[in-house]
């Protein structure tokens, strides 16, 4: 979030952006019974009239009663259950099915079954959620008297007292505060991400309410709109018994839920909307659902095996009914004519259909059933394993990381472009004083993380500038918005803390303190510092304002000395230009502020100027003018303060660290390294935009940086032009390039007559800084990149300007923790700390898309393989849809015998340790480039299965052509081949997922093993139930005869190894010829050796290459550059940037003029 | 999804949210993991051809000792006995298959004797026993000795015109195989048995008799096209052998799998056998047919099968010649392997003979500065330097042991990296040996890298994947600082010495044509080897 540009503007646009997107999806509010346009609400009145919604609020999916329709709703609304419910009523079609009637029905419920435990795991948890915000406590006074409740039990109405760091427990009305003028402070970051103190101001008419007496008295009625989504406007009246006229409320009155109190001792605050009508509520929508590329491939190729289905069962019904046709009444043993002559007298026509049907149900497990719920556990369950991450734990804030959704972790292997919001993501919004530059003389060190003050101190006291290094401190102690406060109430000065919107100079005033230079009380009117000892107070006699435009601000004030003095700071620009002529110490301070702009520091120029009395006076006359000017009044101020902001004498510089979060650059890098290209999206102005590009590594001279900063359509399209000539052949190819754009340059940008040379530019570049993009302009880009690239993008950000783009990205990503949690709610993960992202995309990415890939393709791969050999027993039997298997052996195949396989590759895989993984970067491109799961690999294992079911069905045929099985000389049946050739499926089909499976944990042997297990001794249980149980009779007696034939055991071992044969041969050529990346890795990992050099050797061609182009492009840009142009970053970069809230609710002059810290605050009881 | 702040639950929640440190929360399940690549599948290939093919020829040899004789007696091999020299096909097929009766004889001569257990099978060619109408044309509860009603699975065979159910019912049942086939020789009827034909089970658990097996079957109607009532199939052994309970019946209605099938019709009986006490002597027999089950109607073949057995079970070479041809294919693919892993490692074998040379030129360069003043691609380049060097350490047991190496990582301001490789006995020959005595030094390190030549050689020869072998050598004496902040006159120096190399005219800085030189040098080895490069710029160095 930027205090620096107009945020009051920026958050209302996300407002209007979250409002637009969000209108569709949900209702705007609860219908009232008498359909008004207002609440009204009494206070102290006894209950209200009309019946508002509780406090209680509920995020969960289903509560007991709703769970059953919902639920099933939910899950019918897939098309694969569907698709099996079909089949299950078909089935019950008699003499249709071939097998059975129950054998789609079991299964199905089985597995809806999972999913409905799933599904009950996850919803408690959110029961429990809520369950414990429902249950907080909260002092409310109710009927004349104050007692605790619980936040579920507040109503509309109500009056509640909130004390220091409390949350409000719903959208209130301020009435009082601790603090005078019942101004209270607030933190918003849970709603839009703001860091930043909010002040909020109760009415003057409850100002004085500071006791439940006087809070008894308070009689009267609020009107207000109903419940809406927007935060930032909200319009009441209260209507007073003993206040003549309506007082009007605005949204500076209103403290929302979700917010926290901050530095106010207490407030009494009137609830006016509850539980799910508050504005918190109505913004929070549920994830948007996103489809995985996985998920398309995988949709696509199912409707085409259904294709394929439906062919199949053409040709076997067509090839029946020849069959029939041809055979009818030759085979008279099978009773065919007598059939169609009897009774049930089945028509031609029917018939055909019948047939259709029943090779439908005979080949409908082609599609795995169990596809659905084996994806969705494998992914909740992979869920987890971020859920479980340690290393995504961030201890400082107690978060985990958090998969809020489950069905995207594939894409995080394969995303190709990031991009992040700045501030609280990339930095920690903390700001640190770090050097500084007085008269030419350097302080500090870029290198140390804290400012040492010896030196600058020595020199005040000794060396010859000591007299200009007091100025500059006292310039830093008074030019300032900052609000001191002693919050334990001592005379000590280092109780002392700061309250200040702007963080820089929270930063410089919090340094002073530490040299000894205490900024200590604020009065409207001055200034009171403790300067090493002795105690200055200075008074303030005119704010000239900061403002963007200005890039100043300054102050004058009266020394104790009685001098008149203009002390100013600003951006390098502005005060240069302003400096008295034959200013001497210009060069050595613009040499120091690069020097602090290349450690990515952010700079400030300081000047002061002694002005003379009459000068003051002159000048005072007009200022008041135009303070109290009715049109154009800020214009006017500006134009005035510009007067007397010249001939400033320059003080020096500092240099203030932007602290980026812990491992930020490395992160990047790495980032860049996995061939990911990084695209910064911020509100921040252009120049804390490059500071931070600098800072993070993003920026740096070895890169081709670009600017466009144009004010036209005219000028953007034709510098885009220019730069996609220059790149020539090197166009949408990895460049080392960087690209700064301004919001509104990117307004043109994206505009349909640019657009496209924009994209062609911005994605030859590893890194895009965009600065002062809106919300909705972040929502665009990323946008315009997913729609034109084929590439997984993923967004990161923490606050509630950022909901759009991690909306619109197909990953998106929250940072959570400290700050608010408004994009935590719409991103699909959230985490702790930037730094964890590398390792959510590199090893959970990796390992969840290269598991689930294995998943899909397996599961498909298992279920070809089984019930193709229908079609080849269909060849044998004359098409009458006969199965070779038993039926209920068939149809828990999916759910008991190959449960297991697929869930062990999907969670146990694992090809390269984490370490390896988050080493080499350069793995993660194998993943990005789709090359595990395409409509190629999806095919070639589908071949794959229908190779392995002719290996097994025409040999284990072949094998007992002759029937005569057993040294006794008896014989088979259909049923034994059956189950020997079901026997080596599951021996084929689960060795398969071993042949897959990268790494062999424990619980793999037991998927493995454990199923092939399971088989057996299903299957000698199966085969002695009949009669006692009547189930089953063909298959008494067969496990006996199964292993009591010495065809079986000999196939046993012939038969399942010829199958797997040719994958092991072909593992083994492509292990051995063409090696992957990841493999190589593997290798040198289980021979424990250090790959470095294997990535490295891979990597070296491709760097050495796009070096050389960058070589090439930088000598042409040089060469190209017009002077107009603005192509490469100009000159020495300075690092001039500085955060103040702009615009706010309290302007700053106001601010500093009500705050007076000698005056005592009502203890509020 | 929560929509609740999670800083409000922060708030409440005292206990930590740490996760818990599990190896299988962690994903740290320790984990086989199989690498198949030419070097480890070699000798599974070796194993299964090794162990396929002897079975295999065991098998092939089993299967060729069973003896088989086959006469198909469809048509011309039973002529009927009752003359005009008409097939008893063609009987049947003009009395219009109405249960009508034809006899046939025909002679039979076995080349060899059958010694043992001998069996008698029927065999149906174009029989479509597994057509799913027929197959599930059976009541399983009829069978257990139950009262009607019986399933509608038994359509059409399922009730008679009368309305009483069809005992038993159903279409298998109906088209029970009803020839009767007897065997003699030399005018001895040879002894056959239908007992123990079934399987076990079905006789003793899934055909069951009714409690009063007379009234029940004689009340009932008997399936159309059967000539006796269940009960009369067969009278001879105290009714053990009748009813649902005749093995002929049990067998028959195990459905076969395929359209052409055998069954197990009789076997030899051995226990009053007298001349057949060892099974049957070669010779002539006379085989004679009651002729009454049509298949000509659909061009079915029947055939009358005499059989020995062996431990397998009956004639079948398909799974010995499978054995063999698997078998053979492994040991093919064992030769390619062994062919293909053999070029493989010779090509990508590395040559460091140029290092051990100018290493004993080279003797007093302890410390060594690197410099890739260049800024293009300086940072890969030193990562590529220094964790090459690192590699060592995860080389080789015995060098590991006596060899530290330390690795501080990148620092935020600067792209150096510091790699120090130390190894303890050789430093402290340096620190002692440094001033005084160079010789000693050059000898000993000489000495050294033969040894590790010399395992290399000895790894070449066991095929292993070889390693950076040459680098540790340098390593081992060898303190690498590799700076590229440092505008030292080495790095300089380097790049004179390199430009030679140099042959492309494309010099835009001096990191490229390092990098090109390493690109050129891995190009001639086939294999990359990215220590190689390393070694080549190290090489370098050490001169400059």
């Amino acid at each position: 979030m930027g205090q620096n540009s107009s945020i009051t503007n920026l958050f209302r646009e996300i407002g209007n952006a979250v409002t637009n997107k969000r209108n569709t999806m949900q209702n705007p509010s609860t219908p009232h019974l008498d359909g008004d346009t207002k609440r009204i609400i009494t206070i102290n009145h006894g209950p209200q009239q009309t019946k508002y919604i509780t406090n209680n609020i509920s995020t969960s999916k289903y509560s007991f009663i709703s769970f059953l329709p919902k639920f099933l709703f939910e899950q019918f609304r897939k098309y694969s259950n569907i698709f099996f419910l079909c089949i299950a009523v078909l089935q019950q079609i008699p003499g249709v099915s071939p097998t059975g009637r129950y054998t789609t029905a079991v299964p199905l419920s089985i597995i809806l079954c999972c999913a409905a435990i799933k599904e009950i795991i996850e919803d408690v948890k959110r029961h429990i959620q809520d369950g414990a915000v429902n249950k907080r406590r909260v002092l409310i006074f109710r009927e004349g008297s104050w007692r605790y409740t619980t936040w579920r039990q507040v109503k509309v109405g109500d009056i509640v007292k909130v004390l220091d760091n409390e949350f409000f427990p719903a959208d209130l009305v301020l009435l009082s505060s601790g603090e005078p003028n019942s101004i209270c402070y607030i933190q918003t970051s849970n709603l839009d991400g703001e860091t930043n103190l909010k002040v909020r101001q109760g009415l003057p008419q409850t100002a004085h309410m500071i006791s439940s007496i006087q809070l008894k008295e308070l009689l009267g009625v609020i009107e207000c709109e109903l419940p809406n989504r927007h935060l930032y406007d909200f319009a009441g009246t209260l209507k007073l018994n003993n206040v003549a006229f309506p007082i009007p409320l605005g949204s500076d009155q209103i403290l929302l839920r979700g917010s926290q109190l901050k530095n106010t001792a207490w407030i009494y605050g009137l609830v006016i909307y509850s539980g799910h009508d508050t504005k918190l509520m109505m913004n929070s929508s549920s994830v948007p659902f996103k489809r995985t590329n996985v998920e398309q491939v995988t949709n696509s190729q199912i409707l085409f095996l259904l294709l394929i289905l439906v062919i199949l069962c053409l040709f076997s019904t067509i090839a029946g009914e020849i069959w029939n046709y041809q055979n009818k009444s030759a085979h008279w043993y099978l009773g065919l004519t007598r059939l169609t002559g009897d009774k049930t007298a089945n028509s031609p026509v029917n018939h055909f259909g019948y047939t259709f049907l029943t090779f439908f149900i005979l080949f409908n497990n082609l599609i795995p059933i169990s596809l659905q719920i084996t994806v969705d556990l494998v992914k909740f369950i992979q869920a987890y394993f971020i859920n479980w991450d340690r290393d995504m734990y961030d201890p400082e804030t107690d978060t985990p990381a958090n998969a809020r959704t489950s069905n995207l972790n594939e894409e995080l292997g394969q995303v190709k472009y990031i991009f992040s919001d700045k501030t609280g993501t990339l930095t920690k919004n903390v700001m640190v004083f770090k050097q500084c530059s007085i008269l030419g003389i350097m302080y500090g060190s870029g290198n140390v993380a804290e400012f040492n003050s010896y030196e600058l101190l020595k020199n005040l006291e000794y060396h010859s500038t000591g007299s200009q290094i007091r100025e500059f401190l006292t310039l830093l102690a008074t030019c300032h918005t900052v609000v001191p406060e002693n919050k334990l109430r001592t005379e000590s000065l280092n109780d002392i803390v700061y309250q200040a919107s702007s963080p820089d100079e929270y930063a410089l005033v919090s340094a002073l303190k530490e040299m000894g230079v205490i900024f200590f009380r604020r009065t409207p009117d001055s200034v009171v510092i403790n300067f090493r000892g002795t105690e200055e107070k200075y008074e303030i006699l005119n704010v000239l304002e900061f403002s963007s435009d200005r890039k100043r601000m300054s102050v004058i004030v009266r020394t104790p000395n009685n001098e008149i003095k203009l002390f100013c700071k600003g951006a390098d620009s502005v005060i240069m230009e302003r400096l008295a002529p034959d200013e001497p110490n210009v060069p050595l301070t613009m040499e120091h502020l690069e020097s602090f702009a290349k450690d990515g520091l952010r700079t400030l120029c300081l000047g002061s100027r002694i002005l003379t009395n009459e000068e003051y006076n002159e000048w005072l006359i007009q200022y008041r003018e135009a303070s109290t000017a009715i049109n154009n009044r800020n214009e006017l101020v500006a134009e005035v303060a510009e007067r007397i902001e010249q001939n400033l004498v320059l003080l020096g510089a500092t240099g203030i660290e932007d602290k980026l979060q812990d491992q930020v650059p490395e992160s990047l890098s790495m980032l860049l390294k996995a061939g990911i290209k990084i695209w910064v999206l911020t509100g921040d102005k252009k120049e804390t935009a490059i500071n931070i590009g600098y800072s993070c590594k993003l920026l740096s001279d070895q890169l081709l940086n670009l600017t466009l900063d144009e004010e036209t359509l005219d000028d953007t399209r034709r510098q885009l032009r220019e730069h996609c000539q220059t790149f020539g052949d090197s166009l949408r190819k990895e460049n080392l390039a960087s690209l700064v754009i301004e919001g509104k340059t990117l307004k043109y940008a994206l505009s349909p007559s640019c657009r496209q040379d924009f994209l062609d530019l911005a994605i030859s570049c590893k890194t895009v800084i965009c600065c002062r993009v809106s919300p909705k302009q972040k929502a665009e880009v990323v946008e315009l990149v997913k729609r034109s690239t084929d590439d997984i993008t993923l967004a990161i950000g923490d606050g509630a300007n950022d909901v759009g783009m991690i909306q619109t990205a197909h990953v998106g990503v929250g940072i959570m923790g400290r700050e608010g949690v408004q994009a935590a709610c719409a991103a699909d993960y959230t985490i702790g700390q930037f730094r964890f992202l590398t390792k959510l995309l590199f090893v959970h990415g990796v390992w969840s898309y290269r598991r689930l890939c294995k998943v899909l393709l397996y599961s498909f791969y298992k279920n070809i393989c089984l019930y193709v050999m229908e079609l080849w027993f269909a060849f044998h039997n004359g098409f009458s849809g006969q199965i070779l298997f038993e039926r209920w052996t068939i149809a828990i195949y999916n759910v008991l015998f190959t449960a297991a396989p697929p869930m062990a590759l999907g969670l146990l895989d694992r090809c390269c340790s984490a370490e390896t993984m988050m080493r080499f970067p350069a793995i993660y491109k194998m993943s990005q480039n789709r090359s595990d799961f395409n409509i190629k690999v999806f095919w070639t294992w589908c071949l794959n299965a229908v190779y392995h079911s002719i290996i097994l069905y025409f040999m284990s045929y072949a094998m007992l052509r002759h029937d005569v099985a057993y040294s006794n000389g008896q014989v088979g049946d259909y049923l034994l081949l059956g189950n020997i050739i079901y026997t080596y499926v599951i021996f084929v089909v689960c060795l398969k997922a071993g042949l897959e499976s990268d790494s062999w944990t424990f619980l793999t042997h037991i998927a493995i093993w454990g199923s092939i297990a399971s088989w057996f001794v299903f299957f000698i249980i199966y085969s002695s139930i009949w009669p006692t149980i009547p189930l089953a009779p063909e298959m008494r007696g067969m496990a006996k005869y199964v292993f009591s034939s010495m065809y079986f055991w000999l196939g046993l071992l012939l038969i399942p190894i010829t199958a797997l044969l040719t994958d092991f041969i072909y593992n083994c050529l492509q292990r051995t010829l063409y090696k992957t990346l990841m493999q190589e890795v593997q290798e040198k990992e289980v021979a424990n050796q250090d790959p470095y050099d294997l990535v490295m050797s891979r990597q070296t061609s491709t760097v050495s290459r796009v070096a050389e182009r960058l070589a090439l492009l930088k000598s042409v840009f040089v060469r190209t550059r017009t002077p107009k142009m603005s192509g490469i970053i100009p000159g020495p970069y300075h690092g001039f940037a500085f955060s103040q809230e702009e615009d706010g609710v309290v302007p700053q002059n106001q601010l500093i003029r009500n705050c007076d810290t000698n005056i005592q605050k009502p203890p509020g009881l | 999804m929560s929509n609740q702040p999670a800083t409000e639950d922060n708030h409440d929640e005292q206990k930590s949210k740490k996760p818990a440190d599990t190896a299988f929360k962690q994903q740290r399940l320790p984990a086989w993991q199989p690498i198949i690549t030419a070097d480890t599948a070699l000798p599974v290939f070796l194993i299964i051809g090794l162990l396929f093919i002897p079975i295999g020829i065991v098998l092939v040899v089993t299967s060729e000792r069973v003896l088989e004789y086959d006469l198909d007696y469809t048509d011309t091999n039973c002529i009927s006995s009752t003359g005009g020299n008409v097939t008893c096909a063609d009987v049947l097929r003009s009395n219009n298959f109405t249960g009508a009766s034809c006899n046939c004889t025909k002679t039979i001569t076995l080349e060899q004797s059958y010694t043992g257990e001998v069996y008698f099978y029927y065999g149906l060619i174009n029989y479509y026993q597994n057509h799913r109408r027929y197959v599930k044309s059976r009541d399983d509860n009829q069978l257990l000795g139950k009262a009607p009603p019986v399933s509608a699975d038994c359509q059409p065979f399922q009730t008679s015109a009368n309305g009483t159910a069809y005992t038993p019912c159903g279409a298998i049942a109906n088209s029970k195989f009803n020839d009767t086939l007897t065997l003699s020789f030399n005018g001895t009827s040879v002894p056959l048995t239908n007992i123990g034909i079934a399987w076990t089970t079905d006789k003793a658990v899934k055909f069951q008799n009714p409690a009063n097996p007379t009234t029940y079957f004689t009340n009932a109607s008997r399936p159309p096209n059967w000539q006796k009532t269940p009960w009369d199939l067969d009278t001879s052994n105290n009714n053990t052998n009748n009813g649902y309970q005749n093995e002929d019946f049990i067998v028959w209605m195990r459905t076969a799998a395929m359209p052409t099938f055998r069954k197990l019709y009789r076997k030899l009986n051995l226990t009053n056998a007298g001349t057949f006490q060892n099974g049957l002597p070669a010779g002539n027999y006379v085989l004679t047919v009651q002729y009454n089950y049509p298949v000509t109607s659909f061009s079915g073949r029947k055939q009358f099968i005499i059989s020995t057995t062996s431990w397998m079970g009956g004639k079948n070479p398909f799974l010995g010649w499978a054995y063999i041809a698997v078998g053979i294919i492994c040991m093919i693919a064992f030769v390619i392997f062994f062919a293909l892993h053999k070029t493989w490692k010779i090509s990508s074998s590395p040559e460091i003979s140029p290092i051990v040379e100018n290493l004993s030129e080279e003797s007093d360069n302890v410390t060594l500065l690197s410099s890739s003043s260049s800024v293009l691609v300086d940072t890969q380049q030193s990562n590529n330097l220094s964790s090459d060097s690192i590699d060592i350490s995860s080389d080789d047991k015995s060098f590991n042991d006596q060899t530290s190496v330390g690795y501080l990582p990148n620092t935020d301001s600067s792209n150096s990296t510091m790699v120090i490789v130390t190894s303890p006995s050789f430093t402290s020959d340096l620190l002692s040996e440094q001033n005084d005595s160079i010789d000693q030094l050059n000898s000993s390190s000489l000495s050294f890298l033969q040894t590790k030549q010399r395992r290399i050689d000895h790894r070449r020869n066991k095929s292993e994947p070889i390693k950076s072998a040459s680098t540790e050598d340098l390593a081992s004496s060898t303190i690498l600082d590799l700076s590229s902040n440092n505008e030292s006159s080495i790095g300089k120096k380097s790049s004179v010495k390199l430009t030679p190399n140099n042959s492309s005219p494309l010099t835009t800085s001096k990191q490229i044509t390092l990098e090109k030189v390493s690109s050129q040098s891995s190009t001639t080895s086939r294999k990359k080897k990215p220590w190689y490069n390393v070694s080549i710029i190290s090489y370098y160095f050490f001169i400059g």
